[in-house]
């Protein structure tokens, strides 16, 4: 969820097509699913409210990732990317010396 | 026949009033667009959403419990009908001795199971449903007084009375009526 706000605001249903975008139609967010996420992202000052619209009479708000929520996501992106490239070098190894 | 709009701010009942405040129309809008794209929203969706309402409904209760804010009668009260949950389901456990025992108190399993559910309603439900509430304790009350033990029978008055006596001012300080105060809106 915190990637599909890295790229800039999104509201509650543009987060929900974007979650389903990244992961290939294999995560679909439903609603109570994603604002349950909101209220524990927005208490651990992970994301924000950016501005709010209405749009064909409907409340839109975008929330958009805080500093800390850049940070957190940046240092889990690492992560999991040493994590992927020593995957990624174990199987070399195993195949160079089958 | 109602329009999605006004099926899912029926839904939307789920959540607290001041939640509503706070995010109802985002959540309705969201809703919405799921169902316009997607033909109409799936039972998933609705359950997802139940659970999600009543989760925000108890960590209110959790809070309000945890802080102290509540009237004694409330704390009175409801361990009372929890006692009396517990009395039916743990009799109802030592006493059972398996499936072809004649006797396996599944009345008392049933009761207790309601009375937790009692104790549940006392903390969710809004005021006007509150003296269904009380006739369900009536009619358990009389109907326990055949199929459980006196114990039972005379534990159950005393919450029963407690709720009589004190209802106003139990019910002007339930915990939904106390929400804090959101910015307008939905209802």
């Amino acid at each position: 969820m915190l990637t599909a706000l890295a790229d800039g605001p999104r509201h509650g249903y543009g987060v929900i097509q974007e979650v389903e975008r990244l992961s290939e139609g294999r995560t679909r967010l439903r609603a109570g699913t994603l604002y349950a996420a909101f209220d524990r992202l927005s208490a651990e000052g992970l994301i924000e409210l950016a501005n709010e619209e209405l749009v064909d009479g409907r409340l839109r708000r975008n929330y958009r990732l805080t500093l800390s929520g850049r940070t957190v996501l940046s240092a889990e992106s690492r992560r999991r990317m040493a994590i992927s490239k020593e995957a990624l070098r174990r199987l070399r190894l195993s195949e160079g010396s089958a | 026949m109602s329009s999605p709009e006004q099926r899912y701010r029926r839904w939307l009942h789920l959540y607290p009033k001041a939640y509503r405040r706070h995010r109802g129309e985002e959540i309705l809008a969201t809703l919405l667009d799921a169902s316009s794209e997607r033909g109409r929203l799936s039972p998933a969706d609705l359950l997802y959403l139940t659970v999600h309402g009543v989760g925000v409904r108890w960590r209110l209760i959790a809070g309000r419990w945890r802080t102290g804010k509540l009237p004694r009668s409330v704390y009175v009260a409801t361990l009372f009908i929890a006692l009396l949950a517990s009395i039916n389901l743990l009799g109802a456990a030592f006493s059972h001795n398996g499936p072809k025992n004649q006797s396996s108190h599944l009345d008392n399993v049933l009761v207790g199971l309601v009375f937790v559910g009692l104790d549940l309603a006392l903390w969710m439900w809004k005021r006007p449903l509150y003296p269904v509430v009380i006739g369900a304790l009536v009619v358990l009350t009389a109907t326990s007084l055949v199929t459980v033990d006196l114990l039972v029978d005379s534990s159950a008055v005393i919450p029963l009375a407690l709720l009589v006596i004190g209802r106003q001012r139990y019910l002007a300080q339930l915990p939904i009526a106390e929400l804090a105060q959101g910015p307008r809106g939905m209802t």
